[in-house]
């Protein structure tokens, strides 16, 4: 499978920037350490809010940081556009393969390692230390299969934006409604915390697909009736937005320019 | 090297304009332009016609601007034009860039296509998977292309800590890895010293006696004298002369005046009208 040779060359890239690696873990820790005494401090005198536990909510964001590098890896591919027209791309363009296959492949090379070399680590010293409890394997597979979708749809996801940049001619903006998307992702809290209006409108947007729905089901905020719906919708939403994604970059590929050389 | 007399390339009232917009030169247009922008058009290709059999090997000249790069691209299926049409192999590049890609290669002199941080036997490896390369055909390949470009010893180093000539080589050698029928060169020797420039030029004639059909765009003539079968030239996105070196010199005042001189001429007389 030749994308997955994309997916290995990104990966042993992964380990010629060490500072940066250094960086990493001691921010991950940092965002670890700051949660946890976070939420201590916000239920001291309260056992509920909104209708979570201490121990749910901790275990939904703690997962969170675990996940944290493995999800913005795939965001690079914002910058598709502005890649086609400095002409950045050209080598990847006169190649037999699909570009929107091979970024995701990529993605994943760089998203496997930040999983090795940081999640996993911080991962196993977080149960070592007993701050966080693994779930069933049972639910710990639902999990991975549904961490795999979030990737999926937040490389999509990026992947459309960064086409759309490539109309605007400038990638200004684009980082803007990134955070208000994983705001609605539930990157910094669990959607439960949210105004209902705003519940409503995420139930009908894909953005719970990249975040929240693995995060509620490793910390049990999903109930058992409520994993398989949701993984199905994420499932759906993922589809759908691979299709949307490959859809306009083949619009913008009819109307391509490349600068450069 | 008799030429298949079927045409790889044909191009037919090729053409690519680009809409630029207008920046204004003082500050009260530019506020203006910033409210109403304001575009240009430059026809950076505009309507050329010509076919390439398989096997030739054309040079492509023309000053800065000229339209080489864009010629290349639209060749390439990197662009699309905007008039005219192109095929390769008798596909319209930017249409079936997959089955194009198969069968061409393309080497910018500016703009490398190694992994920047990894050894450059992974680049190899990579396009090896990439192009379904078979396995033996791989490594006879990498074989033939270390030998004749001395990349063996570079084999190991990542690729940021090689010289530019050393890159070029291995470029180079990346652009003819899986046996491409038509090879687009854009200045490939740019800002290489005299020795590497020979054996670059070397290497290319002999892909050439190979069959492979070469399109060459530089600025150093000496690389088409040698390479070069057929001559392009083109000024302002149009094609100015199309034939063979002789034809050229004997057009610019007899087959003794040297490529550079007659070329000049060439651009005098066009810009003279
Ligand atoms: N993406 C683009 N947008 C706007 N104008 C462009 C673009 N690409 C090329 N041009 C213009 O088209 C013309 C031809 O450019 P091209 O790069 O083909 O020239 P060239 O012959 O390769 O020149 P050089 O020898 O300097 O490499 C130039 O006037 C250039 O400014
Ligand atoms: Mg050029």
């Amino acid at each position: 499978m030749k994308y997955l040779m994309y997916a290995r060359s990104e990966f042993i890239r992964g380990f010629r920037y060490r500072a940066n690696y250094w960086a990493t873990v001691i921010s991950a820790v940092a965002l670890a350490v700051i949660q946890w005494y976070l939420w201590h401090a916000a239920y001291t005198d309260k056992d509920l809010i909104a209708g979570l536990s201490l121990d749910q909510v901790l275990a939904y964001t703690l997962i969170g940081r675990v996940a944290a590098g493995f999800l913005t890896a795939p965001t690079a591919a914002l910058r598709i556009g502005s890649r086609v027209r400095t002409g950045a791309i050209v080598h990847d363009m006169v190649k037999p393969v699909d570009l929107h296959t091979q970024l995701l492949w990529q993605g994943l090379g760089r998203a496997g390692f930040s999983f090795v070399a940081t999640g996993l680590p911080l991962l196993l010293a977080m149960a070592a230390l007993g701050v966080l409890e693994i779930p069933s394997p049972g639910r710990l597979l639902l999990f991975l299969i549904s961490l795999l979708m979030a990737y999926v749809t937040v490389f999509s996801t990026s992947f459309l934006s960064g086409v759309f940049t490539f109309y605007t001619k400038t990638a200004v903006g684009v980082d803007y409604v990134y955070t208000v998307v994983s705001l609605l992702s539930g990157e910094f809290l669990p959607l439960e915390f949210f105004p209902a209006w705003l519940r409503t409108a995420a139930d009908y947007l894909p953005f719970k697909s990249m975040h929240y729905i693995p995060m509620a089901i490793w910390s049990g905020i999903a109930g058992p009736g409520e994993v398989v719906p949701s993984l199905i919708s994420q499932c759906l939403w993922t589809l759908g937005m691979v299709a949307v994604s490959k859809m306009a970059w083949s619009g913008a590929l009819k109307s391509l320019t490349v600068q450069g050389g | 090297m008799p030429y298949d007399a079927s045409p790889v390339i044909v191009a037919s009232n090729l053409s690519r304009y680009f809409r630029v917009r207008l920046d204004g030169e003082n500050l009260k247009d530019r506020i203006k332009r910033f409210i109403k922008p304001q575009y240009r058009v430059v026809k950076a290709l505009d309507g050329v016609s010509f076919s390439i059999s398989q096997g030739e090997s054309v040079g492509y000249i023309g000053l800065n601007g000229a339209g080489k790069s864009t010629t290349i691209k639209l060749l390439c299926g990197v662009l699309v034009p905007t008039a005219g049409t192109v095929t390769v192999n008798g596909l319209e590049p930017y249409r079936h860039r997959t089955a194009t890609a198969r069968r061409i290669g393309l080497m910018m002199g500016q703009r490398t296509q190694l992994l920047w941080d990894l050894p450059v036997h992974e680049s190899f490896n990579l396009l090896g998977k990439i192009y379904d390369i078979k396995p033996d055909v791989f490594k006879a390949n990498v074989k033939r292309l270390q030998d004749v470009l001395d990349i063996g010893p570079l084999w190991h180093t990542p690729a940021r800590m090689l010289s530019l000539g050393q890159k070029t080589r291995c470029d180079l050698a990346l652009t003819f890895l899986h046996d491409p029928s038509v090879v687009f060169l854009d200045e490939p020797t740019i800002g290489l010293d005299v020795l590497a420039r020979e054996r670059i030029r070397d290497f290319i004639n002999e892909e050439k006696r190979r069959g492979v059909t070469i399109f060459l765009a530089s600025h150093d003539l000496d690389d088409l004298e040698i390479v070069a079968d057929r001559v392009m030239l083109i000024h302002h996105g149009k094609l100015l002369f199309d034939g063979t070196q002789d034809q050229l010199r004997q057009l610019a005042g007899g087959p003794l005046v040297n490529l550079e001189e007659t070329v000049k001429r060439f651009y005098r007389e066009a810009e003279l009208g």
